[in-house]
């Protein structure tokens, strides 16, 4: 660390005097705060979220008795699928792309700091957007978060909280590929002198291969929207039987779009760890060349897999789609024993961004299991559209993307607010989540495998169905509750938080070699020398530099 | 660093999307012969078409003369060599905001009713007139 | 030898006795919590079931033991600089290799068992149209000239009658939006959907009454869309039939 606080300053800033307050949140295009805008929104809309899956799981906690009407539960477990995809997920990986791959590459900014601040107001409004329709009289949209045809026929669903949803879809999908580009163009154009391809960290690589996969799927969803809203509006018939159309084609336009969202949302998340344990096992990440390849390989392969959302339909090749589907199994496979050889050999030290890394670890392995099962055709027909394949995209999405997101906040937060987060507050936070979560998503396997479908009001008394759904509800409620003592942890470390200084965890990459938080161009010392995949490493433990890949 | 090196790197960057654009088109071809089914292939060919607009991009920017830095994609052929430092990234600007308001005022008209319709494309295109001048100013 | 550290211990037991009984719940069938299949289909998707759950669970311990053990074993002890060693071609090749071979016999072994559960009898014994609506169901044998119809919007479930022993084909179409024929003991659900016209082979082989749903979200009533399906002997089929098309009166609109 002191090595670099010693060196002279190259230059200072002073250019224009820099905006404060509410004009500086309206107006900046600084990459820092349009990433900090980005991820305190997406949490905003993943509480939004979250309160609707506890509505869901009371609903659910007796057999035969809903809580809220029919029409509201629809309501209510669309939004929440509609939300967590578009709103939370995704855009939160683009503000952690919007602040750190910047900084990783060593550079000043995005590429096109204007048009990022652009795509962060079609994201914020296009959220604004869908949840409205929560006001209009007849409700939001409540065809569940894939809006089937010919359900989302202006027949069958008229409100305009669908219409609102469609709106939303295509601002929040523009928002999507306007950052995909930028992304895109930082990774190409803005990398500091020395940082080759394949000396840049697995986040920003993870970032990248993302962005080409938004690129490739967004359009779709976007041109689905738009087919959806003229059928709607405009006299169009492309999913209206009656007059020539097809409905089955939305569901090939929506998870050609669909499947790749899935990978979208985990591939930057994949990133997350694979900074964070050569980090606390004071290593080099194995098998680098490796991890890039697999991520090629899960993104190239994930275009290829969106029919397997569609086994029941009878209308596809099931054996092409489950056959490539299983081939995924193979680089994600990789990746667990590239993490596994990370830490092999290591000093491994348990803070709170490992713990929530090895929490991602043991959740993903079951959600990658249950994965392959569902690959294989016979298996899907049997549990298709059932609680297990809610189980299992849970076990894919929170067990993976959000415990490693988890895992990223308690990893960046001090560089982004220059204070550390509280450590036994994390792990009171990491016990809760992985307990609440296993409690609330396990049973729901079993439930699945017994026969209970997916997006239904109210079930039978089956059973032990209501014992299941009990303890399901009890977890979900201790998931609910595990935010509480993250936000106090934020709330109390911005206010009294240790000072963080540049590299509180004896980090690798260069975000760690500039100030927390770092000033306006990122970097006012010079950029250590790159000559490895680890600069700020290199410069710390010259005699431990060797063994890595060029 | 070397001149090679940085040629090598740029090599990376369009094998990997042609590589992309190539097992898509490969995807495209068994899943055509295997289901004859024409939407996905379609999409499937239309994915690698845009994988291979990308590579085929940074594969001719490799190609051209390296000192060349005329047009558009001058900040692109100097990647390797660092950041360009007369690049413009400016701090504030007002245009994103008006043309986010410009935008969703526009859809939203398009559900709503024209009058909101109207005034939002007004203000989207006042929005990207901005945009655009601010950029020719500063550049 | 290094332990886990004290203030962990209780929530690492918890932890551990949730995911065990989770395990063991799931686990203390022999059909690892799916029905016992009522239908010769059934009987094969359910034997793959039981395979992946297998390998799957083996694949799960392997991993699991792996990450326990690297933590542990691979705790910080002391400043020293581990290691740097970042490649083992190696062991690279090895787990590579391994899941390309699990997965390639878990595919075979999905597309022989597909093979069978989605093969369409040359001569079914009996054929019957399944007709799906806003939220109900209709059963139509036409060569016995019956019609079973039954709006769960209404409370009704209508029962669907099937002769044990025999191959039905199922014909499956909607009059409006998508459904999905779903009998959890078959093991099998396929989509009635506009414009397509679907079909399913099943042969029966438990006599026995189940429950049939509709898995598709389907708006409002989706969750009342259910019917009855009974299994009878072949000499029972004819009175059971006629007692199902008088219990239940709803129609499609």
């Amino acid at each position: 660390m002191t090595l670099i606080a010693d060196r002279p300053s190259a230059h200072s800033e002073d250019d224009e005097p820099l905006p404060r307050g509410l004009l500086a949140v309206l107006t900046s295009t600084d990459h820092k705060r349009i990433g900090v805008a980005y991820m305190v929104t997406a949490f905003f809309f993943f509480i939004v979220g979250g309160g609707l899956a506890e509505i869901i799981r009371l609903q659910l906690w007796t057999a035969n008795s809903p809580v809220v009407s029919e029409s509201t539960y629809n309501q209510v477990f669309t939004m929440h699928g509609s939300v967590m995809l578009f709103l939370f997920i995704g855009p939160f990986a683009f503000g952690m792309a919007n602040y750190f791959v910047p900084l990783q590459v060593g550079a000043r900014d995005m590429a096109f700091p204007r048009l990022n601040a652009m795509s962060y107001w079609f994201y914020l409004f296009g959220g604004i957007t869908m949840l409205s329709g929560f006001l209009s009289s007849s409700g939001a949209a409540d065809f569940g978060w894939t809006g089937y045809a010919p359900m989302s026929s202006i027949s069958r669903t008229p409100g305009v909280g669908v219409d609102l949803w469609i709106m939303a879809l295509v601002l929040v999908g523009l928002s999507g590929v306007l950052t995909a580009v930028n992304v895109l163009a930082t990774v190409i154009s803005m990398r500091a002198r020395g940082m080759t391809m394949f000396r840049m960290p697995i986040f920003t690589w993870n970032m990248t291969v993302t962005s080409i996969l938004v690129l490739i799927s967004f359009p779709v969803l976007t041109a689905a929207a738009a087919m959806l809203f003229a059928d709607r509006h405009f006299g169009a018939h492309v999913f209206d039987i009656a007059n020539g159309g097809q409905p089955i084609i939305w569901q090939h336009l929506f998870w050609f779009f669909g499947h790749p969202e899935v990978y979208i949302v985990v591939l930057p998340y994949f990133g997350v760890v694979t900074e964070i344990f050569p980090v606390f096992s004071r290593r080099p990440v194995f098998g680098y060349g490796g991890i890039v390849l697999a991520t090629f390989a899960i993104a190239s392969l994930s275009v290829g897999v969106w029919a397997h959302h569609m086994f029941a339909t009878g209308a596809v090749t099931n054996s092409y789609f489950s056959g490539v589907s299983m081939l995924i199994a193979i680089p994600t496979g990789v990746k667990f024993f590239n993490w596994i050889g990370t830490m092999w050999h290591g000093q491994i030290t348990f803070t709170t961004p490992m713990k929530f890394s090895l929490g991602f670890l043991v959740t993903f392995l079951i959600g990658g299991i249950s994965g392959v099962l569902i690959a294989a055709a016979p298996i899907d027909l049997a549990v298709h559209d059932s609680y297990f394949i809610v189980a299992h995209m849970h076990y894919v999405l929170f067990g993976g993307s959000v415990f490693a997101l988890f895992a990223g906040l308690y990893y960046w937060f001090p560089k982004i607010s220059g204070k550390m987060l509280d450590k036994r507050l994390g792990t009171f936070h990491f016990w809760m989540t992985l307990v609440g979560f296993h409690l609330t998503f396990f049973v729901q396997h079993i439930l699945g495998a017994q026969g209970m479908p997916r997006r239904i009001a109210s079930y039978p008394l089956i059973g032990n169905w209501q014992l299941m759904n009990r303890i399901s509800s009890v977890g979900a409620f201790l998931l609910g509750a595990s935010i509480l003592p993250l936000l106090w942890n934020v709330w109390r470390s911005l206010r009294r938080g240790e000072p963080a200084g540049n590299d509180p965890w004896d980090g690798q990459t260069l975000e760690w070699a500039t100030t927390s938080p770092p000033p306006p161009h990122n970097f006012d010392e010079p950029l250590p020398p790159i000559h490895s995949s680890r600069p700020l490493w290199d410069l710390k433990y010259p005699e431990a530099s060797s063994g890595t890949h060029s | 660093m070397s001149a090679s090196k940085g040629h090598h790197d740029m090599r990376v960057q369009w094998m990997l999307f042609l590589g992309v654009a190539v097992f898509i088109a490969i995807l495209a071809i068994v899943y055509w012969f295997v289901s004859y089914e024409y939407a996905g292939t379609t999409m499937l060919a239309l994915a690698s078409g845009l994988s291979a607009t990308f590579g085929g991009f940074l594969f001719i920017q490799d190609h051209r003369n390296p000192d060349s830095t005329d047009g558009p994609v001058a900040a692109a052929s100097h990647h390797a060599e660092g950041e360009d430092p007369d690049h413009y990234l400016p701090t504030t600007s007002w245009w994103p905001l008006v043309i986010g308001i410009g935008m969703v005022l526009g859809l939203n008209g398009l559900i709503l009713s024209w009058p909101y319709a109207v005034p939002g494309m007004a203000v989207l295109m006042f929005g990207i007139g901005g945009f655009v001048s601010d950029s020719r100013r500063r550049a | 030898m290094s332990r886990i550290p004290t203030r962990l211990r209780p929530a690492a037991v918890a932890a551990t006795v949730i995911v065990a009984v989770g395990l063991l719940a799931g686990c203390s069938d022999s059909t690892f919590s799916q029905p016992d299949a009522a239908s010769e289909q059934g009987e094969h998707t359910l034997a793959l079931w039981r395979i992946f759950i297998v390998v799957g669970a083996a694949v799960g311990a392997i991993v699991l033991g792996l990450i326990l053990y690297v933590t542990i074993k691979f705790r910080r002890r002391s400043d020293e600089i581990p290691s740097q060693k970042a490649n083992n071609v190696g062991w690279e090749a090895v787990y590579t290799i391994t899941p390309i071979v699990i997965v390639a016999v878990l595919f075979t072994l999905s597309v022989t068992t597909q093979n069978k559960t989605e093969k369409h009898a040359a001569n079914p014994d009996l054929t019957i149209n399944v007709i799906g609506f806003q939220w109900g169901w209709q059963f139509e044998y036409p060569e016995q000239g019956v019609l079973v119809t039954g709006s769960g919007s209404a409370g009704e479930r209508p029962t669907l009658v099937l002769p044990v022993g025999k191959t039905v084909h199922l014909v499956l179409r909607t009059v409006d939006v998508i459904h999905s024929f779903w009998v959890p003991e078959f093991l099998d659900k396929r989509d009635l959907i506009p414009g397509l016209d679907n079909s399913l082979d099943v042969t029966p082989n438990h006599v026995g009454t189940y429950d049939g749903k509709c898995a598709e979200f389907c708006l409002l009533d989706h969750w009342r869309m259910t019917f009855i399906v009974e299994v009878v002997t072949p000499e029972a089929f004819d009175s059971e039939l006629s007692k199902a098309v008088t219990a239940t009166q709803g129609g499609p609109p």
